[in-house]
């Protein structure tokens, strides 16, 4: 049986997207409902990540399974912009409540954009790596 | 064969090896540049918390500490309020070694459909203020006008921006610089915003007093002339003004200043305990290593190395393994305090400030010197031993 190539990566990036999803639902979830019922936009913020994060578990596992070096290659790269856009969410493209330490500003948003980030540095580590195989021949 | 080339193709040789050298290395790096940015943190967020009061007493009524939590509120910026009539700011001003006396008024919003955010209001007078004004005017020149108001930075409503108390909108003119505490989720209006506010709530059915606005304030901060005992002023205020108690700022601030010192030496402890720990581990991880190399240390003499080369081998794979996993260590340290200092400061419920680029710059840089002193260090007793080893015995072993 040939040895899979650089495993840890794409286990790091399956961990990692099922961590975002998982986490802006629960552990690093934005602020709870309002004194008066409502619901502020933070939560909203938090829905949106999660729903990348879990467009990006499925690309993750097709990452994972994928044959050639060439799909993985891409899968990865199309995980690049997918993380921008969940490291955007809260706080840029949807407003976080008025304090900065409410949950949402506190927790949220630098767990978010940190997975995101490394998210995005592993995806492109990944792509690197798949393409110099790929030219070296390797096609595993 | 590359002698230069050795050190990094023997460690890329032993994966496994290499990882658990490199996990110590980032794990005593993580700890020390982590614990010494938050033992810096909560000191900074005392010091800002002292500059921020400003005052040398405070005058509340003597009722205030029934109503709410006194120290929470005047230096968490937790909601609360309490009233006195404003006569007595006179008789504080007739106070001998009262050099300075301003009044304030404190307000809590509501999260609600007529406010924005819930929060403490703080009014003051601009004519008599001394100790919010110098900070006011870091980032606010121009005199405060009725329904501006400046905000704690750790509101995150931009300058130019409004927010709604009561249903009266205020201009966000200017943010305030970090204190590190719950200051700095406050609002600063003067008092004429304050009274339109206090009538507003009253109007919608949530008045916080049942006097009159006008004669009323909150607290009053005191400045104390030079030459007169802080402790004395508060004392007779204390003995001779009916229904008020003054309160000498020092001794607001020990409480939190005995907290943050007990966080600080058991976070010091912490760190110190780590480095060690590591460094032993490292030790042993090395020494473990002695009898594993013996015949690669072998071979190598064989083919010409010397013993000082065979040494400087094993001290240039100690020296790349901490510069990598100290790099590693400070930037996770790096991603942990910095991103979450607001979450840490509300864990911990004390001030909490993040030093600035050059003290940060400096802990890494003295983080980075105890990873770079453990590896080698660790690593020496290991070197002094593989230089040594008797090339004839150790081949003759092997055979």
């Amino acid at each position: 049986m040939k040895k899979r190539k650089y495993i840890a990566l794409d286990a790091a990036l399956v961990v990692l997207t099922a961590l975002l999803t998982i986490g802006a639902l629960t552990f690093f979830s934005p602020c709870g409902i309002h004194d008066d019922g409502t619901y502020g936009t933070c939560h909203w913020a938090g829905a949106a990540a999660a729903g990348i994060g879990a467009v990006m578990l499925v690309l993750a596992v097709i990452h994972l399974i994928a044959g050639s070096q060439t799909a993985k290659k891409f899968v990865a790269v199309s995980m690049i912009p997918s993380a921008l856009l969940s490291a955007l969410i809260p706080g840029t493209l949807i407003p976080l409540c008025m304090m900065a330490g409410m949950r949402c500003n506190a927790v949220m948003r630098p767990s978010v954009t940190i997975i995101s980030i490394v998210i995005i540095i592993i995806a492109l580590l990944d792509a690197v790596l798949r393409h110099r195989l790929e030219k070296s021949g390797d096609k595993r | 064969m590359n002698i230069r080339s050795l050190p990094i193709k023997n460690l890329k040789k032993k994966p496994g090896r290499t990882a658990v050298l490199l996990i110590l290395v980032i794990f005593l790096s993580f700890a020390v540049f982590a614990g010494s940015v938050t033992v810096s943190s909560l000191g900074n967020g005392l010091s800002g918390l002292e500059r921020r009061l400003g005052a040398d007493i405070i005058v509340v009524p003597s009722s205030a500490r029934s109503h709410v939590d006194l120290e929470q509120m005047l230096l968490s910026g937790t909601p609360g309020y309490f009233y006195m009539d404003k006569s007595n700011l006179g008789k504080v001003l007739s106070v001998e070694g009262v050099e300075k006396a301003s009044p304030q008024y404190f307000m809590a919003s509501v999260k609600a459909g007529c406010c924005s955010l819930k929060t403490q209001i703080i009014g003051f007078d601009p004519d008599t203020d001394f100790s919010v004004t110098p900070w006011i005017s870091e980032s606010y020149q121009s005199r405060l006008e009725t329904q501006d108001v400046v905000v704690g930075s750790d509101i995150t409503v931009p300058v130019g921006g409004r927010v709604r108390f009561y249903d009266v909108n205020c201009n966000v003119v200017a943010k305030l610089a970090p204190t590190g505490t719950g200051l700095d989720t406050a609002v600063y209006a003067n008092d004429d915003t304050v009274k339109i506010l206090m009538q507003a709530a009253a109007d919608k059915g949530m008045a916080q007093t049942e006097g009159d606005p006008d004669t009323l304030i909150s607290a009053i901060y005191i400045k104390v002339a030079d030459g007169y005992d802080v402790q004395t002023v508060a004392d007779y205020i204390n003995i001779y003004m009916k229904k008020v108690e003054a309160v000498p700022a020092r001794s607001m601030l020990s409480g939190i200043s005995d907290s943050l010192s007990g966080i600080s030496d058991t976070i010091k402890l912490l760190v110190a305990a780590v480095w060690i720990l590591a460094f032993v581990i490292m030790i042993i991880v090395f020494s473990g290593l002695v009898n594993e190399r013996k015949k690669e240390f072998a071979v190598l003499r064989v083919v010409g190395m010397s013993r000082k080369m065979l040494a400087r081998l094993i001290l240039t794979e100690s020296l790349i393994l901490s510069v990598i996993g100290g790099v590693i260590g400070i930037a996770l340290g790096a991603a942990v305090v910095f991103p979450f200092s607001a979450a840490i400061e509300a864990r911990i419920g004390l001030p909490f400030l993040t030093p600035g680029a050059g003290t940060v710059i400096l802990l890494a840089a003295l983080s980075l010197v105890a990873a770079l002193v453990a590896g080698p260090a660790a690593s020496a007793y290991s070197a002094y031993k593989l230089s040594r080893v008797d090339t004839g015995v150790i081949l003759r072993e092997g055979m």
